[in-house]
């Protein structure tokens, strides 16, 4: 039987992609809507 | 090596033997072995997979350090920020009529004049300070586009000073997409134009009535056969506001935009939000139905829904991840028509938060708006969720208290939503 291992399914985001993502909310809405999608 | 204090752990149904860890603070998602997870919940280390944990902040050499870390992030993020964003509110028209709109009242023939205009490139320009690399305006109303002569004037001046000092511009608009047609765009892609949103609020029966023309004209047609004749020439985005008696109606509108041809292929991100219930001066009182709190549990419940309907479909929806508050960060704002700045688009219109011009530039703003509230609450200190929320939206806690004086605390929200949310992008 082969050896379990961790299994990567999303690195996650750089602070530094954090950081260049403008977030802004569109009208009529309380929740963050990011603009510029990676 | 600790478990970081923001990590969730769920069972793995699909993969048994294995737990799913999810980091809150770097939107990382592993697989991880139940013998990992025993080791590490006993004391022990993770052997061979502690640097690939740690590589994806799911393991931290110190708790106390962690914390201090994740305290220090709008920080970070500001040190990093290689832009310097603004949105930018052209003026008050509106060839709508939207029940929920938050400029409500407000909204009128009030633009921004040429000399304003500008003052703002040269604000613009200023605000790009050694270091920056890319300016994006993000043009509002009212309805942008009844300002095209404006946001060409504007865009023309920016663009060309981009390319002499050799800095990235661009612009995006947050549109009803009535007036957006293809010479149109023709017209901004050479000035910068490099992404549009549109908002439909579900099929044309909750559209129509929540977004109608100002004449009381339905307005889902018209915007449908915008967005196909220009989806490939910009990315468009689409975003809905939705309702307690409407978000169930939704699926009903990709269904709608796959027919029509405005497939995930063709299109940006779709995201669909509560619509807020205001109740400002300016709101419309005819309008109810609206979100109060984070916390109402149709908020989660439709959030699951509209998730699950807008990925089984095949079009792309922004994962769960930090997304930090324009407020805190340092290189945004939001500029009003009349040159008065503020930190964010829903708060214009209201004196008492204005946070400078565009002549005299900005004031110190941070006790105004609370800049790191989430840093003097104790339930932000002890929280998981902090990374993804950062004490919540000020405007939903200042329409519904008067003030931000607290937070907007998302944790009953996130509870109900996280892992249903990152199981279906797996």
């Amino acid at each position: 039987m082969a050896k379990k291992r961790v299994i990567v399914l999303d690195q996650g985001v750089t602070r530094k992609r954090v950081a260049a993502t403008m977030a802004c909310c569109p009208s009529g809405s309380p929740r963050v809507t990011v603009i510029e999608e990676e | 090596m600790f478990l970081s204090h923001y990590l969730k752990i769920w069972d793995a149904p699909d993969h048994p033997g294995y737990s799913l860890f999810f980091s809150t603070k770097q939107a990382s998602l592993a697989l991880v072995p139940d013998e990992v997870l025993t080791d590490l919940q006993n004391g022990k280390d993770a052997g061979e997979y502690t640097d690939e944990l740690a590589q994806l902040g799911m393991l931290v050499p110190d708790l106390a350090a962690e914390r201090l870390e994740v305290f220090d992030y709008m920080n970070e993020i500001n040190r990093l920020n290689p832009g310097v964003n603004i949105a930018v509110i052209l003026g008050l028209a509106c060839n709508f009529s939207c029940v929920y709109c938050y400029e409500g009242s407000m909204k009128g023939s009030r633009k921004m004049s040429d000399a304003t205009a500008e003052q703002l490139v040269e604000y613009a320009k200023n605000c790009m300070t050694p270091g920056k690399e890319k300016l994006t305006l993000n043009f509002y109303g009212g309805e942008p586009l009844l300002y095209v002569d404006l946001i060409k004037k504007i865009a023309t001046r920016l663009k060309s000073w981009a390319d002499t000092d050799q800095r990235k511009f661009g612009f995006s608009l947050v549109s009803n997409g009535s007036l957006l047609t293809r010479s149109v765009v023709q017209e901004l892609l050479p000035l910068g134009l490099n992404a549009v949103k549109i908002t439909l609020d579900g099929p044309p029966e909750t559209h129509n009535i929540l977004r109608p023309f100002k004449s009381g004209a339905p307005s889902f047609t018209q915007i449908l056969a915008n967005i196909k004749e220009c989806n490939d020439l910009v990315t468009i985005g689409i975003s809905g506001n939705f309702t307690q008696d409407t978000f169930t109606q939704f699926p009903k509108l990709l269904d709608i935009l796959i027919t029509a041809g405005i497939t995930p292929e063709t299109t940006g991100p779709i995201q669909f939000s509560p619509a807020s219930q205001t109740s400002d001066r300016y709101t419309n009182p005819d309008f109810t139905g609206g979100c109060r709190s984070s916390d109402e549990p149709w908020i989660a419940e439709a959030t699951l829904f509209l998730r699950k309907e807008i990925l089984q479909k095949g079009f792309k929806n922004p994962k769960i991840k930090p997304s930090p508050c324009m407020v805190e960060i340092n290189d945004a704002c939001t500029v009003n028509h009349d040159g008065v700045l503020y930190k964010c688009p829903a708060m214009i219109g209201d004196e008492t938060l204005q946070a400078g011009t565009i002549w005299k530039g900005t004031n110190d703003y941070r006790a105004l708006y609370r800049v790191g509230r989430y840093q003097e609450e104790e339930k932000c200190q002890k929280c998981d969720y902090l990374p993804l929320c950062f004490g919540g939206c000020r405007d939903m806690t200042r329409q519904r208290e008067g003030n931000f004086a607290g937070v907007e605390c998302m944790r009953e929200f996130f509870d109900a939503t996280v892992e249903g949310s990152v199981m279906m992008g797996i």
